[in-house]
Order: structure tokens, then C-alpha cells, then sequence
């Protein structure tokens, strides 16, 4: 039987685009309950919340912040050598990405390390004694919320790694479109942005409101 | 006729290096911009404008790098619904949060 022109094997790229979005509305839904949390306990310890932010090493998020954003920037970067079918080049950015995720969780390891070295860490002695309720809620919220978002980065950067062998073991000269791989790379893609986007919010909300 | 148009519409579209190069350098500048403004005392206009600028920058990374502005309609249709039921779930809770009084 001749193939319908135009249909072939891996074609629901957009069913496998939307699949993606409908998960990433749960991330949302999830991280959500976590920013209307904060939201309200922001309103009612206003004080508390603002003498705890000063704690955190607000050059260190920033740098976070910046490495976060150049890592959306290699991804969306790898995604499009992928679609001109430059394999090669894609992989060099998926490293890069997966490289600044490494730099991330290095800098949130030393954040947490100083912290937790001070006894300021969610139940610690020093924290239900030398803190008001209102601060150590603020430091409940930052271990849960930053905590999460760095098992994301962590699980996107595995996420990204599976992509990158994928990509690795593409056939010489076949087109990563026909194959269904750049369907793959942009939903990791998406993955990664939201988990960007996330920061962008934690960020703002948790170093600088001193 | 119509299964070829329906097939061009879904192959990915790939955007041009520059773009993402130019979308990375508004984001960096709206990052300084949110550290810069936290440094003026505006007493709650400070978490306001955090969160503006914030929105600002997911906008913009949805809009572009999330390819919202390439893809078909119906994902900026899911996007935008799912931003309207947040923006009801979090608002509505929050108020009433606040005008409950004391828990």
C-alpha cells in the first residue's frame, strides 16, 4: 500500500507539544500553592519577612539568576541548530546548558552550606531561639521553594543529558525533524524555560525584598 | 490540498541566533533593572514592582524562547487560560486570607 503523502511514523508533533504544556500547568499549579504560601505569610509577618531577607547573599542570587538565564538562552540556542540540522552545534549548546545548571546547584550547595554552617535551617535550635515566628517561617519557605526548584534543575539537567545522547546518536544524514528528535528537544526545552521562569520569581521575592 | 498545508503548518519553526541573542540581553537588563529598583525603599510598591518585572521577564521568555510566538494559536489559547484560573486560584485565596482576620 502506497504511504499517505505527508503522514509518516513520529507526525503528532503537536499532540506531543500539548502533552508537554498540559505537564507544565501542574508545575505551575504545584509551585503556585508554594507563591500564594508566601504570598500570605509575606502579608501577615511584612516585618519578619523583610529583616530575614537580609540573611541571604543576594550576589550570590543574582548570579544565579544570570547563569539561570544564559542557560535558557544555550537551550533555546540548541534547539534551533537541531532544527537547521546542525547536530554537532546543538550538542555543544546542550553542554553549555547543562553546564550552567552544574554552576547553579555549585552555588546553591555553598548558599545552603553557610546557612545550614550558621544553624539556620528549618527546626534548628538557633533558629526557634533567636528568631521571631514570622522569620522562621521565611527560612521554611526558602528551604521548601528553592529546595524544589533544585530538583527541577536537577532533574532537567538529567532530562538533558538523556537529549544530549539521544542527539549523539542521531544517523549521519538523517533529518532530526523525520525522526522526531527535535519534538523531543523542544519538550525538554519547555521543561527547562519553566524551571528558568521559576527562579525569575524566586529571585526578586526572596533576595531583595530586605 | 489541505492535508499538505496542514502538514508545512506543523513542521517546528527555527528562529534566527540573533533573536535569542537580543531577547538574552533585555533579560539581563530587566534583571538589573529589578535589582536597581529594589534599592529604592517604595514600602509595598517594592513587592509590586519585584513581581511586575518578574512577569515582564516570564513574558518575554514564554513568548520567545517557550516559541508561544511561532507555535499555533492554540497553545497561546492554553497559556492564557492557564493563567487566568492561577491568577483566580492565588488572587481569590489571597484576599480572603486577608480580610478573614487573625486565623
Amino acid at each position: 500500500m502506497e504511504p499517505v503523502e505527508g503522514s509518516h511514523e513520529h507526525s503528532d508533533y503537536i499532540g506531543a507539544k500539548i502533552g508537554m504544556w498540559l505537564f507544565l500547568f501542574t508545575e505551575v499549579l504545584l509551585f503556585g500553592g508554594l507563591f500564594l504560601c508566601y504570598a500570605v505569610y509575606r502579608h501577615r509577618y511584612a516585618q519578619d519577612f523583610h529583616s530575614a531577607a537580609h540573611e541571604l547573599n543576594a550576589v550570590l542570587g543574582c548570579v544565579n539568576t544570570l547563569v539561570l538565564l544564559t542557560s535558557s538562552l544555550t537551550m533555546a540556542l540548541a534547539i534551533s541548530a537541531l532544527q537547521k540540522n546542525r547536530p554537532g552545534l546543538s550538542r555543544f549548546y546542550l553542554w553549555a546548558t547543562i553546564g550552567c545548571a552544574v554552576i547553579f546547584l555549585g552555588i546553591k550547595y555553598v548558599e545552603w552550606g553557610a546557612k545550614i554552617h550558621h544553624g539556620i535551617y528549618p527546626g534548628s535550635e538557633h533558629l526557634m531561639a533567636n528568631f521571631n515566628p514570622g522569620e522562621r517561617l521565611f527560612f521554611g519557605l526558602y528551604f521548601s521553594m528553592t529546595g524544589l526548584h533544585g530538583l527541577h534543575v536537577i532533574i532537567g539537567g538529567i532530562v538533558l543529558l538523556c537529549v544530549e545522547r539521544i542527539v549523539a546518536k542521531l544517523p549521519r544524514g538523517e533529518d532530526p525533524g523525520e525522526s522526531g528528535t527535535v519534538t523531543i528537544i523542544e519538550n525538554a526545552g519547555l521543561y527547562w524555560h519553566l524551571v528558568d521562569i521559576i527562579w525569575v520569581y524566586l529571585f526578586p521575592l526572596y533576595y531583595l525584598l530586605t | 490540498m489541505k492535508d499538505v498545508m496542514e502538514t508545512t503548518a506543523e513542521k517546528p519553526h527555527a528562529s534566527p541566533y540573533g533573536t535569542y541573542i537580543l531577547v538574552w540581553l533585555c533579560l539581563m537588563g530587566l534583571t538589573g533593572l529589578t535589582v536597581a529598583v529594589s534599592g529604592v525603599h517604595l514600602g509595598n510598591w517594592n513587592a509590586a514592582g519585584a513581581v511586575a518585572i518578574a512577569s515582564t521577564k516570564a513574558a518575554v521568555v514564554i513568548w520567545y524562547f517557550m516559541h508561544l510566538r511561532y507555535d499555533k494559536s492554540i497553545f497561546r489559547w492554553m497559556v492564557l487560560v492557564m493563567i487566568i484560573t492561577l491568577g483566580i486560584i492565588l488572587g481569590l485565596t489571597f484576599i480572603d486570607s486577608t480580610v478573614r482576620g487573625p486565623f
